[in-house]
């Protein structure tokens, strides 16, 4: 599964993994993880994430839309190349990017 | 048997001869010492019977003579003398004779002797052949486990050296090793640590780590998760060990900037967590089985998560540590472990090797130790300069692609064409930008010329579900529609740049009034990707084509 989500053993943090390309594809998978609102934190976690383009930024500001602005969403172990897309973007305004 | 007689007196040797040839033994017959140890070294009798006073060299003499021939190997020798005071018999022992026979000879006598010293002669022998055997063993043991020694260690070998996050401390109770601690760069810039402890330790420990390690860097070269890695490990155990081997284990994750640890553990005493000043912060108990115990479907791979402060501490350690006993037989413990951090020792796992050694005294270390320590600040490893060797294309090329409807409804050619221009010398480092690109540029052809979709859609969450849905209607009965994408490679005396041109059979759109997206807008950033990552971007009047140059250059 390109989409998958696991609650860590505590049930405080949500985390939201994704592999190989994140585009449009995935525009529902993606939505589902988040669609139940839980009092968690939320990680993305792009360490498997290969490509992302435009429709995947738009994804995580409707999720950033969809949760509210003090829902703590944190984007973990992307790829340089991802990184720089996101930072292009302006995404650390707006997500916590490690 | 083989017996050689050597006495001076003609009459004692016949009368032995015929006792003992009577008996079936073969008989030898020597008339000094001299002509015995010359006898001996070419008849190599199986036992001596000899004389002592004799012409030319004595019995004494005679026999060590024959014991330096023989050196380890045992042929018993029997003196057979008149004399009979104590120095004398001494004397008969001490040059290496085994026994004597007082003369006159008893036949009983001689016939029991002899059959005693055959007996002992038969378990010499058999002890020196099990020697010889025992050494050739020993020798293969020794090869094998050098053989054994260096294949661990190139196991091992690909593990990072301590780094300026880590310090660690490793002490086998044995040649080899049951514990294993392993580190390696994650692809985002993170650091990987596995410590695990199988059970027993030795040799046979030590066998499981060769696939323990195998699937530690299969799993961190790609990235896998902490709790991806736990699963494999754990699969790669339970099927190559034998059920009662196992390994407790923790795996750990942290990210680059040392903000964030994961963690998985499973059968090792409780790890540690303290402050930047070494105060325990939190005791974290190992909350699964050891790897290697469930089989697959049954595995539980949920992990920990903390969010340290710069310059916490964590301690992972094998119990080793805490089993260390005392002379009196107590056990260092998990409260003398605690101790250590109560923020009274600038350096506590200095400190901890320090204890741990004066506790135990001079008694042998009875399990293997290792200790990690993992300092959670930014991730400081050597990177190699990938960027010294790079291949530089010269050769100018293009590549044209005429898409048609038919062609459109399939999967997207982005990936195609993307990969034809990675075979370009110097393209390859550059895929994944001009992946992002290619795919923006591919997206608006199709999405907004081609289909000819609005991205106002895109305004509510509900709207960009829209958007994709009427994508995919109005591409599955598509008729008709062109797309044609060319990329031409254009050398020069750096990395050469890439001209990328997309040309779509849209309306176009009205290139006068492109807007930038703020902050908050989910749709209209593609266009910004690509001025960013490209030298520029232009549109044709009507909006129908554009094209980007993309430099390559050697530092992106």
């Amino acid at each position: 599964m390109p989409v998958e989500s696991a609650l860590s053993s505590d049930k405080s943090e949500l985390t939201i993994s994704i592999a190989g390309r994140f585009d449009f594809e995935l525009v529902q998978d993606f939505r589902a993880t988040y669609a139940e609102k839980q009092n968690v934190r939320y990680t993305i976690d792009m360490r498997a994430t290969e490509h992302m383009d435009s429709s995947a930024l738009g994804m995580l500001l409707n999720m950033r839309k969809t949760l509210g602005e003090s829902t703590k969403i944190s984007i973990v172990n992307c790829r340089p190349q991802i990184k720089k897309i996101l930072t292009i973007s302006r995404f650390d305004k707006k997500f916590n990017i490690e | 048997m083989k017996i050689l007689v050597v006495d001076d007196t003609e009459a004692n040797r016949k009368l032995l001869s015929w006792i003992l040839e009577d008996d079936g033994h073969t008989v030898v017959e020597a008339r000094n010492g001299q002509e015995g140890v010359e006898l001996f070294q070419s008849e190599s009798p199986d036992l001596v019977l000899m004389d002592v006073m004799m012409p030319v060299m004595d019995g004494f003499d005679a026999t060590k003579a024959i014991r330096k021939i023989l050196g380890d190997t045992h042929v018993p020798i029997i003196f057979l003398t008149a004399l009979s005071d104590d120095s004398s018999l001494t004397k008969c022992l001490s040059v290496g004779g085994d026994d004597f026979l007082s003369k006159p000879i008893n036949e009983q006598v001689l016939q029991a002797k002899i059959k005693a010293h055959t007996r002992i002669r038969d378990l010499s022998e058999e002890l020196n052949k099990q020697k010889v055997e025992l050494e050739k063993l020993n020798a293969l043991t020794e090869r094998e486990h050098e053989i054994a020694k260096s294949v661990f260690e190139s196991a091992m070998s690909a593990s990072l050296q301590d780094c300026a996050n880590t310090r660690h401390y490793i002490s086998p109770a044995t040649t080899f090793n049951g514990d294993i601690l392993l580190s390696a760069p994650s692809p985002s810039g993170g650091l990987y640590v596995l410590l695990a402890d199988f059970t027993g330790h030795g040799l046979p420990a030590a066998i499981g780590t060769i696939p323990l390690s195998q699937t530690f860097y299969d799993c961190t070269i790609i990235g896998d998760s902490v709790s991806d890695i736990a699963r494999k490990l754990n699969k790669a155990l339970e099927e190559f060990l034998p059920d009662f081997m196992f390994a407790a284990a923790a795996i750990l994750e942290m990210n680059i900037d040392g903000t964030r640890v994961t963690f998985w553990a499973g059968g090792l005493p409780d790890i540690i967590i303290t402050d930047a000043e070494g105060k325990l912060k939190e005791t974290v108990t190992s909350m699964h089985m050891p790897l290697g115990v469930l089989e697959d479907v049954d595995f539980e791979r949920e992990v920990m998560i903390r969010h340290p402060e710069p310059g916490d501490r964590f301690y992972v350690y094998t119990d080793g540590i805490t089993e260390s006993e005392n002379i009196g037989g107590d056990m260092f413990g998990d409260e003398r472990m605690q101790d250590m951090f109560d923020g009274s020792h600038k350096d506590p796992f200095t400190k901890l090797l320090y204890d741990i050694k004066t506790f135990r005294g001079n008694l042998p270390q009875n399990d293997d130790i290792t200790i990690i320590e993992l300092c959670c600040t930014s991730v400081k490893l050597e990177s190699e300069d990938n960027f010294l060797d790079r291949p530089k294309g010269t050769l100018p090329w293009s590549i044209n692609m005429d898409l048609d409807a038919n062609t459109l409804i399939g999967p997207s050619p982005v990936a195609q064409v993307i990969d034809m221009m990675g075979a370009s010398p110097g393209v390859s480092e550059h895929k994944d930008y001009l992946h992002t690109i290619m795919s923006e540029l591919f997206s608006n052809a199709l999405e907004h010329g081609v289909l000819g979709l609005s991205s106002e859609l895109k305004m509510t969450e509900d709207g960009y579900l829209d958007y994709y849905q009427q994508r995919e209607e109005r591409l599955s009965a598509l008729d008709s529609g062109k797309i044609t994408i060319n990329v031409e490679f254009i050398a020069d005396n750096e990395y050469g740049k890439l001209k990328i041109h997309f040309n779509d059979s849209g309306k176009g759109f009205d290139v006068s009034n492109t807007r930038t997206s703020d902050d908050n807008d989910s749709f209209g950033r593609g266009v910004d990707l690509i001025k960013t990552l490209c030298d520029s971007i232009e549109y044709n009047e009507t909006g129908t084509e554009v094209t980007v140059i993309y430099t390559l250059k050697s530092d992106y």
